[in-house]
């Protein structure tokens, strides 16, 4: 190794230890430097916007804020005496005691809320069982009318059957007076008594009327198997095949019904009355 | 999807019905007449082609028009002439078929093709299928032919059972008489035997009326009205106006003016007079009864239950006679007329896949009567029991029956109320004594009793003199209930005796829930709480698992807050519970 080279060891040494982390250093303090600037640049504008805002406030402070600072002080060393004492601090006593009580009123709203959505539920399925229920009230009220309907048509169309009884009974009797052979003296009496009987006759078949009730016309008309029922046939010569010779029950429609079928005898032909 | 409706058809020799099930309920179809259609098909003057009531009112008058009785003809070569054209069997049936479907298109409101049909027991396979073609012929799908017993004792639930039962099916209608009896096992339905008289029926029975009518009339009135067909038309409605009313009332006044000319019948005829009458009748179907069950192999010890299908079956006599033949009480609870058909539309029913409700059978279950002298063991006896109301008669129901006087002038009659089958009376149940202050009259003078038994149990009594009609009335209330309560108490008395006896204890059946106390406190719980408890019931299998714990803690907690009557903290409990279910998702 020469001379030269023993001394242009330290010089690369020095130029590597120092020189170089020399430069380095004053890169980053300048870069540290150039940065923080920058920061600065932001609080400044940030500053001057909270300035502006608080130029454009009243003059008068708002009412939650103590007039005097001292005050702010006293109270809050009252309501938290083990604090950190400072007079403008955070009260995290106050804040936790809050922050409790939100939990708890947060609960009970919860609470109340899922309550009255249960509440809700039910009333929203009791509202529909409802509406089922009126439904079928309505249904039911509706099929009862018209089994009243049709309770009161058979009781009726019941009630008059037995009084077409009576009323056949009435006929038959006045139809006799064809065949009264009395004296002469007694026949007066009797076509009296006969007469009222048709009377009585009129008067059942107009009460009949006003109940929409009317006899169905038999002798001498033809065999209707709608309305009448034949109950034996015989033979008159000079009456046309099919037509009724006569009546053993009369048959009455109401309200376009048959209430009760007639029940004759018919014209056929071959057999002899 | 809309289940296609299927009807039940009772396609019988007189009268047809049509049955279909409403709101799982069977009902027969009516239109203006019960809903029973005359059997009986035929062609007006006009040549229109009439079916039911319409053709059975023309058939006296025209009856080369008119076809009567074809279920006699089924399975024959017999043609039919209406109009100008013949007809077979088949066809003529499948026009009373139609007819019937029309009419329960009408009820249901739309197109009906399937259907179920009843034919008799003994018709052949030739005759079943010829009630098919029928059907098919009206356009009906026969989906079953059924056999009537069959439908009779579907009618009454006997199918439905799981044990073994054998039944006997009486059904005398108004021409035809059957009797069958069934044997159902495992609800499968076999006909062991049947018989009958197809020339048989109520008809015979208002002859036999109109016969004794016009002896009435040749003994009194000395007029023989035998050739008058207007007064025999006359006589038969009223005979058989009679007959009816003699199935509930002892004696029946037949009153006719102008029968003839200047001839008024008055005619009392008693149930008695009348049971002679037709006596030979029942016996005679009392012969077949027994026949049916040679035929079947069976002792009437065998079997289960006798079934009443047929108007005429309404006859008194027919149920006290088949009781002392059978030794057991025959059941008519549903309308005879339209048993088959009922069954018939369960059936239809059924094959629709439906769940039939079984037929409300509202019959009393028990006999109800009165005592008298008379004969018991072949010896003199005051307190023989005389029933009124049978057991399984249907309700409400009404009976009378006439008694006696002993004695010249006799002063009062006891008249006792009993419930119970025993033939002496003071081993029933009394439930009521009356005295009835009797007038002055000879031995032998008659007092009618008359009983009256509603759906409620008001049994309702009157007795009246005959001759006099003087009469007293009496209600005895809760008739049913008499010795009911006495059943009931002597279960809890035995019950308590054999507390571990399963068939009496009260225990609930466990349910694998661990939180309902055995104890019940539910019972106990403000409504509040105990719905939180039903609300965490119902939300447990969706809980987290990671609180289901809590949730069974808690209302454990709860349950014991409330046993321990602490209902703050009972109160607390279920708040913290509910915060928890609220989390839930349900």
């Amino acid at each position: 190794m020469s001379l030269g080279d023993i001394a242009a060891k330290p010089g690369v040494w020095f130029h590597r230890a120092i020189v170089l982390r020399l430069l380095t250093l004053i890169h980053t303090a300048s870069g540290r430097a150039l940065r923080n600037r920058l920061d600065m640049d932001w609080k400044t504008r940030a500053l001057a916007d909270f300035s502006d805002w608080l130029d454009g406030l009243d003059q008068a402070p708002p009412e939650f804020l103590p007039e005097n600072p001292a005050d702010q002080s006293e109270s809050d060393s009252r309501s938290a005496p083990q604090d950190t004492g400072s007079p403008f601090g955070p009260d995290l006593y106050t804040l936790l005691s809050e922050f409790v009580s939100l939990k708890k009123q947060i609960q009970i709203q919860t609470r109340e809320q899922s309550r009255n959505l249960r509440g809700l539920k039910n009333f929203n399925a009791f509202a529909g069982e409802g509406r089922q229920l009126l439904d079928d009230l309505a249904r039911q009220v509706s099929r009862m009318g018209a089994m009243e309907d049709k309770l009161r048509e058979e009781t009726t169309a019941d009630i008059l059957q037995a009084f077409l009884d009576i009323r056949d009974s009435l006929a038959r009797g006045t139809a006799s007076r064809t065949r009264v052979t009395a004296p002469f003296l007694r026949q007066k009496k009797v076509h009296a008594l006969l007469d009222g009987y048709q009377i009585a006759l009129n008067k059942f078949d107009q009460a009949l009327l006003r109940l929409e009730t009317t006899p169905i016309p038999t002798t001498g008309r033809s065999f209707d198997p709608d309305t009448m029922t034949a109950v034996d046939t015989c033979h008159v010569p000079d009456m046309p095949q099919g037509v009724v010779t006569q009546e053993i029950s009369g048959g009455f429609m109401r309200r376009g019904k048959v209430l009760r079928h007639a029940r004759v005898v018919v014209n056929t032909p071959g057999k002899e009355n | 999807m809309v289940q296609e409706p299927v009807i039940g058809i009772d396609l019988g020799t007189t009268n047809s019905e049509v049955a279909f099930v409403f709101n799982d309920t069977p009902i027969v179809i009516e239109d203006d007449d019960r809903g029973i259609m005359p059997s009986c098909v035929g062609i007006d003057r006009n040549g229109r082609l009439i079916v039911g009531r319409t053709a059975r009112n023309q058939a006296a008058a025209f009856p080369g028009d008119t076809v009567l009785a074809v279920k006699r003809r089924m399975g024959t070569d017999t043609r039919y002439t209406l109009g100008d054209q013949e007809y077979t069997p088949q066809e003529i049936s499948a026009m009373i078929l139609k007819t019937l479907k029309a009419r329960a298109e009408d009820a249901i409101g739309g197109p009906v093709q399937k259907a179920v049909i009843t034919v008799p027991a003994y018709f052949t396979d030739v005759q079943r299928q010829a009630t098919r073609d029928a059907g098919r012929i009206a356009g009906l799908e026969v989906l079953r032919i059924i056999n009537e017993p069959t439908a009779a004792a579907l009618a009454y639930g006997e199918a439905g059972r799981d044990e073994d039962r054998h039944i006997l099916i009486y059904d005398l209608g108004g021409g035809t008489f059957d009797v069958s009896i069934v044997k159902i096992e495992a609800g499968v339905v076999e006909v062991l035997a049947s018989t009958g008289d197809n020339r048989l029926g109520g008809e015979d029975f208002d002859e036999a009326l109109v016969a004794y009518l016009l002896d009435h009339i040749r003994e009194h009135h000395g007029r023989d009205l035998t050739d008058d067909p207007v007064a025999a038309a006359r006589l038969k409605s009223a005979a058989e106006a009679a007959k009816m009313q003699l199935s509930d009332a002892f004696f029946v006044r037949i009153e006719e003016d102008h029968v003839a000319p200047d001839l008024h019948l008055s005619c009392e005829v008693s149930r008695d007079i009348f049971e002679e009458m037709i006596r030979p009748l029942i016996e005679k179907t009392m012969m077949s009864v027994a026949k049916a069950l040679r035929d079947a192999g069976l002792s009437p010890g065998r079997l289960d239950k006798v079934i009443l299908v047929g108007g005429s079956t309404r006859i008194p006599m027919v149920s006290r006679m088949l009781s002392g033949e059978l030794n057991i009480e025959p059941v008519m609870g549903i309308d005879p007329d339209l048993c088959v058909a009922l069954g018939a539309g369960i059936q239809a029913g059924r094959e629709m896949g439906k769940s039939i409700q079984s037929m409300l059978i509202d019959i009393t279950p028990y006999t109800f009567g009165t005592s008298a002298f008379g004969m018991l063991e072949g010896r003199h006896y005051a307190h023989c029991f005389v029933p009124l109301i049978r057991r399984n008669t249907k309700l409400p129901a009404t009976r009378t029956e006439a008694f006696q006087t002993m004695v010249d002038n006799q002063a009062a009659a006891d008249i006792n109320v009993y419930q119970g089958d025993h033939p002496d009376a003071l081993d029933n149940i009394r439930i009521g004594t009356y005295t009835f202050d009797l007038s002055k009259a000879p031995a032998g003078s008659v007092i009618t009793l008359r009983y009256d038994l509603d759906l409620n149990g008001i049994l309702t009594l009157e007795a009246r003199e005959k001759d006099t009609g003087k009469t007293i009335n009496a209600v005895l209330e809760n008739v049913f209930s008499q010795s009911g309560t006495g059943i009931s108490e002597a279960r809890e008395k035995v019950g308590a005796l054999f507390p571990g006896d399963n068939a009496l204890s009260k225990e609930a059946p466990s349910t694998g829930e661990p939180l309902r106390p055995e104890s019940g406190p539910d019972a106990v719980l403000p409504p509040a709480i105990a719905g939180i408890l039903d609300q965490a019931r119902e939300k447990l299998p969706l809980a987290p698992d990671e609180d289901k714990d809590d949730i069974i803690n808690l209302m454990e907690d709860i349950t014991e807050a409330c046993i321990q009557n602490d209902p703050d903290r009972a109160g607390k409990l279920a708040e913290d519970l509910e915060d928890i279910l609220f989390y839930i998702d349900e």
